[in-house]
């Protein structure tokens, strides 16, 4: 095969690179079509615009040597090869597509033109950069160059760089030896559990994992750091349920050793912290941090230490949510006492006047005030999402104008009131559904003196002691009567747990100065007097609270909750709370008092055959009283309510 | 714009009696309670109505409107020509729908009760204070409420939960209506628990009270409330009201009064003259009835808003209802050949003293009578009843007060002799029950 015939062949089945300009397609195409003539003049006229990219010359000045090679321009060829290694010295022809006389003639332009540098670095894979240009050796750090001073720099991530010069000889090599100074050094961190948080000199940087080949035994993690600068650091070690650990090391590097540097394992110390939940009721449940974990009463639970959020829910409503802490190694005790949920808008925590808010409510916050005059519509607290949980709203706004003062609503998603306030005058206590009843009335008259004996109540605290009507109450816990409303704070605050020392005179002629222990009892008790709505607001969101359960006082919570419901017009509700609230039939506060007032709410809501039926039953219920155990007496208010509602 | 209110005459001054529309605070002689009825005359009543017409517009469920309703209803009830109950009734009854769980629904429903206790419909009044006591906690209806329910109560022979709720009504610290009398009801409820407690034996402490008044004649008494009597002066020709230590606190001018009596809301009347006179604060004489042919009248009887007179024969009895001018006839001895020495209200019914049989009647609303109790009387003489139902009877001869149960039976004598009181000529039950008399021997008036 002739010269020409094998270049043909090998440019068939190596064609141009693609990033070739369409010149040295054109080109390329001429010579694989064998019209050199063609090809030279396009590529000369290639060249000889100036403005070709150091690669795109490159490709263009072996194309043309190939092409004189072709024509068997050998001289021609050996100038190209000399242009082409001033521009790559490492540039060897294809000896598959170049013929022997080609080679030769490369080989002298070679010797002539490029000298070799035998490059010794440490560390091997430092990076090159030969005047200002960066390389890469070949095998063996054979690095070709133009004859000539060159400047050489190798660079590292984690040492110092080196710069040096070499003079470079044509068709020569020398040995060039370059050695980097370390300024870091890599450290492996080992922890004993692995998932352990780290921080570095007050930064957080990763968390160490599992290591490799730790199975079965200890978790053992890593966290490898790249290329930490010398010095002192402090290591900071954190992982929930573990003692947080604190480590300082002094970094430095060994010449001989560049590999890093391990620094544990560190181990850290387990820690638990216990959650004590007393009081309650029984068979609510218990969530901490949206898991369920038990019902009360609950035995201790162990948890890690930390934030929690702990919420008990009862009869599918939220009696309690806190967020606690759980200190290390330590005990939390909380009593839960079922509460409100309230939310505060427009502050990050209560006024001082408003201190129970925080204390005796569950409080959720919403810093951000909405805009003004949006507080003071219900359905604007509607509309704040702020969840269906809510038993209880305080919110402020900035008042009109520069100069205005702050403004306060209360809202009541129960009773769907709002109503301006004044945190100083609201009353957030919890209300008594309980009252305690000692089975008399006195009256003070002239006639017969101070806390003379009116009623005394069957079966009543007063007359299983012998107490009757006419009888004068001298003395009540030591205390020396002077008046009804006297005696009457005094058992009203009285404890019904033990018996109240009570001295009296008895009514009838002759009669003796007696002595006794009164044992009160309690009654529920029904607050039907008018309240602001802001009062009302507050005592609907106990009520709903406290009106969970079966015992008295729930049944009593009840029933004010149905009061309340009543009085701001919300009929239907309150017929339908009256229905649950679960009275019997019994002698004062009971079933005759329960029928009464839902009589009361079904003729306020239009129900009226309901509502007679019973008022009805509320007037068979002669022993049945309204308010409390010693209030008045239903049957004769249902009876008139019926003949009202039956009067032709 | 003005409101002059003087002897029953509402003078209504500048723009109001035109053109002004209704408020309430400007006319403060109205009554804002029932027991405020019986100020006006009919002339004011009129004027009144006239402007409280103007209150009921178009918007009747306000509380403007329901204020100038209720307000109208009592008005209907002042015991003037022109008593309407029945359009009182209506009105009363609106306002208690339209303005329930409001302050006006509630004075409405307390007038209401008022009214059916006025009509002796008890067990109904009883029910609807009741009513009231439970529905209305905390309002100003409430306290009313409770004494209303207390006077029934001490009526039906339950002293010690009437003292209960008056103690409660005068306790908590609310406004009571002017002339409710809770606190002389107190008193008489109190009376009674005592009473009963000690089997009816008189205690030591209850002796009586004399002071020395030096009238010559005195032709009836009448105790106030506060411990002062009203009594008829007829050598004086004139009306005298002492206070509780017998200070004259004014009086007014009436020659030959034949009797006096008191009304459970502590208005005077005095008989004379043919006519029937309320003696109204100020020395005023309010004429309310003729009394033509019934005069003149040995007997005079008020309560529940009528007054009832005893012709001089002691056989037949009239009464005057709210709003009229004369005595219609209500009771005549016919064939019994009775003859009436006196007659008592007790709360319920009233009660005439037969000198002839001698005996006590209780006669019931249609003017049937039925005799008490017998109880041994010599020489009845004068009669008293209080709010309890406990009668008194002055029997000269035998010298005593006989203190009786509403039934007749005796609880007690009272030997006046002992006390020094020689001739007794009156006797009368104060609002809290103690019981006063005039004795001509020693003229001095007696309180026990």
């Amino acid at each position: 095969m002739t010269p020409a015939a094998l270049f043909v062949c090998c440019l068939l089945v190596a064609p141009p690179g693609a990033a070739a300009r369409p010149e040295l397609e054109e080109a390329h195409a001429h010579l694989v079509g064998l019209r050199f003539e063609k090809a030279l003049a396009a590529l000369e006229r290639l060249l000889g615009s100036g403005e070709l990219d150091p690669g795109l010359r490159g490709e263009a000045l072996e194309l043309r040597a190939e092409a004189h090679v072709a024509t068997g321009d050998f001289n021609a060829a050996e100038r190209d090869y000399r242009e082409l290694l001033a521009l790559e010295p490492a540039f060897v022809p294809d000896p598959s597509r170049t013929p022997r006389k080609g080679l030769e003639r490369f080989a002298k332009a070679q010797a002539a033109t490029v000298g070799r540098v035998i490059l010794r670095l440490t560390p091997a894979e430092a990076r090159i950069v030969v005047d200002g240009k960066p390389t890469l050796p070949g095998p063996g750090g054979d690095l070709p160059l133009v004859a000539g001073e060159h400047a050489l720099r190798a660079e590292l991530e984690g040492f110092d760089p080196g710069e040096t010069s070499v003079v470079v000889e044509p068709g020569r090599a020398r040995e060039l030896v370059l050695r980097l100074v370390p300024n870091a050094r890599s450290v492996i961190l080992v922890t004993e559990p692995d998932g352990v948080d780290v921080r570095l000199d007050g930064q957080s940087i990763g968390r160490t994992a599992a290591a490799s080949g730790s199975e079965g035994a200890a978790p053992v993690g890593e966290l490898r750091l790249e290329h930490l600068p010398l010095g002192e650091h402090r290591f900071g070690f954190a992982r929930d349920c573990y003692r947080t650990a604190q480590r300082t090391e002094f970094l430095t590097v060994d010449l001989t050793d560049a590999s890093p540097l391990r620094y544990g394992p560190i181990r850290l110390v387990p820690v638990r912290s216990t959650l004590e939940l007393q009081k309650g009721p029984e068979g609510a449940v218990v969530w901490l941090d949206g898991t369920e974990i038990g019902r009360l009463p609950l035995d201790p639970v162990e948890r890690c230490p930390g934030s929690y959020q702990l919420d008990v829910r009862r009869a599918g409503r939220r009696i309690w949510s806190s967020r606690e802490t759980l200190e290390p190694g330590g005990t939390t005790q909380i009593a839960i006492e079922p509460r409100p949920n309230a939310v505060l808008i427009g502050l990050v925590e209560p006024p001082p006047a408003l201190a129970r808010l925080s204390t005796a409510f569950s409080l959720a916050v919403v810093p951000q005030a909405p805009p003004n005059g949006t507080l003071e519509r219900p359905e604007a607290w509607s509309r704040l999402g702020l969840g269906d949980e809510i038993d209880l709203g305080v919110g402020v706004e900035a008042g009109p104008g520069p100069s205005a003062t702050e403004r306060w609503y209360i809202w009541s998603p129960i009773l769907r009131v709002v109503q301006p306030v004044d945190p100083a005058t609201l009353d957030l206590e919890r209300p008594s559904w309980l009252v305690p009843t000692w089975g008399l009335r006195t009256v003070d008259s002239k006639v017969g003196g101070s806390a003379v004996v009116g009623v005394v109540y069957e079966r009543g605290a007063a007359a299983l002691v012998g107490l009757q009507p006419g009888d004068t109450i001298a003395a009540v816990g030591g205390a020396v009567v002077t008046s009804t409303a006297q005696l009457r704070a005094i058992l009203f605050a009285a404890s019904t747990r033990t018996p109240l020392e009570l001295e009296w005179r008895e009514g009838r002629v002759g009669g003796a100065t007696r002595r006794a222990g009164l044992r009160g009892s309690l009654s529920p008790r029904l607050d039907a007097r008018p309240m602001t709505a802001a009062g009302a607001a507050v005592r609907a969101a106990w009520a709903a609270t406290d009106g969970i359960g079966e015992d008295e006082s729930a049944a009593s919570a009840r029933a004010n909750l149905a009061l309340l419901l009543g009085a701001f017009g919300d009929h239907e509700r309150a017929a339908e709370t009256w229905r649950r609230v679960g009275w019997q039939d019994r002698s004062g506060i009971g079933k005759g008092t329960e029928l009464y007032y839902r009589g009361r709410e079904l003729e306020s809501a239009g129900r009226k055959k309901e509502a007679i039926e019973a008022y009805r039953q509320a007037a068979a219920c002669t022993a049945a009283t309204a308010l409390d155990d010693e209030g008045p007496k239903i049957a004769p208010a249902a009876r008139d309510r019926l003949w009202d509602l039956t009067a032709p | 714009m003005t409101v002059v209110y003087r002897a029953g005459c509402l003078a209504l001054v500048g723009v109001l009696a035109a053109t002004a529309p209704f408020r309430a605070g400007d006319l403060p002689s109205l009554p804002a309670w029932p027991e405020e009825l019986g100020r006006l005359d009919p002339l004011a009543r009129d004027r009144a109505l006239a402007i409280v017409e103007r209150g009921i517009g178009a918007d009747a469920r306000s509380e403007g409107a329901l204020e100038a309703r209720y307000r109208r209803g009592l008005l209907r009830l002042e015991p003037v020509n022109g008593y309407d109950p029945v359009g009182a009734r209506a009105d009363l009854v609106a306002v208690s729908r339209a303005g329930a769980g409001g302050p006006w629904g509630g004075r409405a429903r307390y007038a209401l009760a008022w009214l059916l206790e006025q009509e002796g419909e008890c067990d109904r009044a009883r029910a609807a204070y009741q009513r009231i006591v439970v529905d209305e906690v905390g309002r100003a209806v409430a306290a009313p409420s409770r004494v209303g329910l207390a006077r029934l109560l001490v009526r039906s022979g339950e002293p010690g939960e009437a003292a209960r709720w008056v103690e409660e009504a005068l306790g908590g610290g609310d406004e009571l209506p002017d002339r409710v009398g809770a606190s002389e009801l107190r008193e008489l409820a109190v009376r009674r628990l005592l009473e009963r407690a000690s089997g009816g034996v008189v205690r030591p402490d209850s002796r009586p009270h004399a002071m020395v008044l030096e009238l010559p004649a005195v032709s009836g008494i009448a105790p106030t409330r506060g411990g002062g009597l009203v009594l008829a002066d007829r050598k004086g020709e004139r009306v005298i009201e002492l206070d509780g230590s017998a200070t004259p606190l004014g009086g007014w001018p009436l020659a030959g009064v034949e009797a006096l009596a008191a009304d459970a809301a502590g208005r005077i009347y005095a008989a004379a003259d043919a006519r029937v006179y309320r003696l109204d604060p100020g020395g005023v004489l309010s004429p309310l009835a003729e009394l033509g042919d019934w005069a003149p009248v040995s007997g005079l009887a008020a309560g529940r808003g009528r007054l009832w007179v005893l012709d001089r024969r002691g056989r037949r009895i009239g009464r005057i209802d709210p709003g009229r001018s004369a005595p219609e006839p209500y009771w005549d001895s016919g064939a019994e050949a009775r003859r009436l020495v006196a007659i008592a209200w007790d709360g319920l019914r009233l009660v005439g003293l037969d000198a002839r049989t001698p005996a006590l009647l209780a006669i019931d609303a249609a003017g049937v009578e039925r005799p008490l109790a017998a109880t041994t009387l010599l020489r009845p003489t004068a009669l008293a009843a209080d709010a309890s139902g406990r009668l008194a009877v002055l029997d000269t001869r035998a010298g005593v007060v006989r203190f009786l149960d509403p039934d007749g039976a005796l609880r007690f004598d009272w030997e006046f002799g002992r006390d020094g009181i020689g001739r007794p000529t009156d006797v009368a039950f104060a609002p809290d029950g103690s019981l006063h008399l005039y004795d001509e021997s020693t003229r001095a008036w007696v309180r026990r």
